[in-house]
């Protein structure tokens, strides 16, 4: 036998591979024929007729035995990490991934002190009060870094801004906002130095709040207005539901493996 | 016992030991791949296939218990070395404190005569 026997051995076992590993998630499965793929060039490299010998390839693939076997391996494990992850009583959401599972755990007063900082912390203790929650919040480990950089984005202040906002409007509401206030103006007689009788007419000096009638100027208050709290609160709603998680990877792993 | 019966417990129970014996082989130091499966699959009734070790390579991996860096090797492929975490120590501390209790207990067990034993004649 050549080399392309032997190749042709080694396809055939990873097409049968490919073939047992359909019913395993994409990742999964692309993940295990190329770790079989790289021992079995490495079983080769490493024994003297590996290459050219085809009893020596043979007892290889004999070695990591059945491919059916492989996937029912990949299959349990999949399996196992589903449902380590699985915890029944905290609030169910997507998963994220074979990994991910769904929720579990829940907010706990950790992550419930960070909402409530982040909210109206900055209000209470402005600006210091909403820092004590981002800081909060990156250090609970229930949320995954795309929820804490949503956390930290969408509301930098929290309520703090539309509160700002909302008392400033609130005086600047006992003023009458873009009238347009007139000074000045009339009519001057006068009489030239040959006697006629002129009439100087003086245009009215006017200012007024910019060119923006009061109606427009009050929509778009209320709809930044709008903005401004139902972000901060929105996020909340988001943070509080996606508690739960530790992100993948990381440790937390039953303590005896479930056995299958 | 049947004999299939017997390889079918040692099946069972080497499915649950096998990672913690992955984690003791990297306490001292990382291991590729191959070499993991190699040396486990040397030792006496530890695997039936070579190729089921790689899922349970991956899942320690996912749980957080090792962590994988691949390195170029000048006699063939790219190789994926593996390294115990923290967590993999504590996990694997965990497991042999579990273990001794448990194989203690059976070891006293299968010692210890029974009692009234059903085949005595008096």
């Amino acid at each position: 036998m050549n080399l392309s026997d032997n190749d042709q051995l080694v396809a055939d076992y990873l097409g049968r591979l490919d073939q047992a590993a359909r019913a395993l998630p994409a990742d999964r499965r692309a993940e295990l024929i190329e770790e079989i793929a790289l021992h079995i060039a490495e079983a080769r490299a490493a024994d003297p007729g590996g290459l050219s010998e085809p009893l020596a390839v043979r007892n290889i693939l004999e070695r990591l035995g059945d491919p059916q076997d492989i996937v029912r391996a990949a299959a349990e494990a999949a399996f196992a990490d589903a449902a380590a992850d699985y915890r029944p009583a905290g609030p169910r959401h997507t998963g994220t991934g074979p990994a991910g599972g769904d929720g579990r755990g829940g907010a706990g007063p950790l992550e419930i002190c960070a909402v409530l900082f982040l909210l109206v912390g900055g209000v209470v203790i402005p600006v210091l009060g909403w820092i004590a929650g981002v800081v909060l919040l990156w250090v609970s480990p229930r949320w995954q870094t795309r929820d804490k950089l949503i956390g930290t984005l969408v509301w930098p202040g929290g309520l703090l801004a539309p509160a700002a906002v909302l008392i400033a409007g609130g005086a600047a509401a006992l003023i009458p906002a873009s009238e347009t206030v007139c000074t000045g103006g009339g009519s001057e007689a006068g009489i030239t130095t040959s006697g006629q009788r002129i009439v100087h007419h003086f245009p009215p000096t006017c200012t007024g709040t910019g060119g923006m009638p009061a109606w427009l100027g009050i929509t778009i208050l209320v709809i930044l207005m709008a903005l401004a709290i139902g972000g901060p609160v929105y996020t909340a709603i988001r943070l509080l539901r996606r508690a739960g998680h530790a992100p993948a990877g990381q440790a937390a792993g039953p303590a005896v493996p479930i056995p299958a | 016992m049947v004999a299939g019966e017997a390889g079918n417990l040692v099946a069972q129970m080497r499915r649950g030991v096998l990672p913690y014996c992955v984690l003791a082989m990297l306490q001292d130091k990382e291991r590729y791949g191959f070499e993991l499966v190699q040396t486990l699959s040397g030792m006496d009734g530890m695997v039936t296939g070579e190729g089921t070790i790689y899922p349970l390579l991956a899942r320690l991996r996912r749980q957080g218990r090792v962590e994988t860096t691949w390195q170029e090797s000048a006699a063939g492929p790219p190789r994926r070395y593996y390294r115990i975490t923290l967590a993999g120590r504590e996990a694997l501390a965990e497991f042999a404190s579990s273990w001794r209790r448990f194989s203690g207990t059976v070891d006293d067990l299968l010692a210890s005569p029974g009692e009234g034993r059903a085949d005595e004649t008096a």
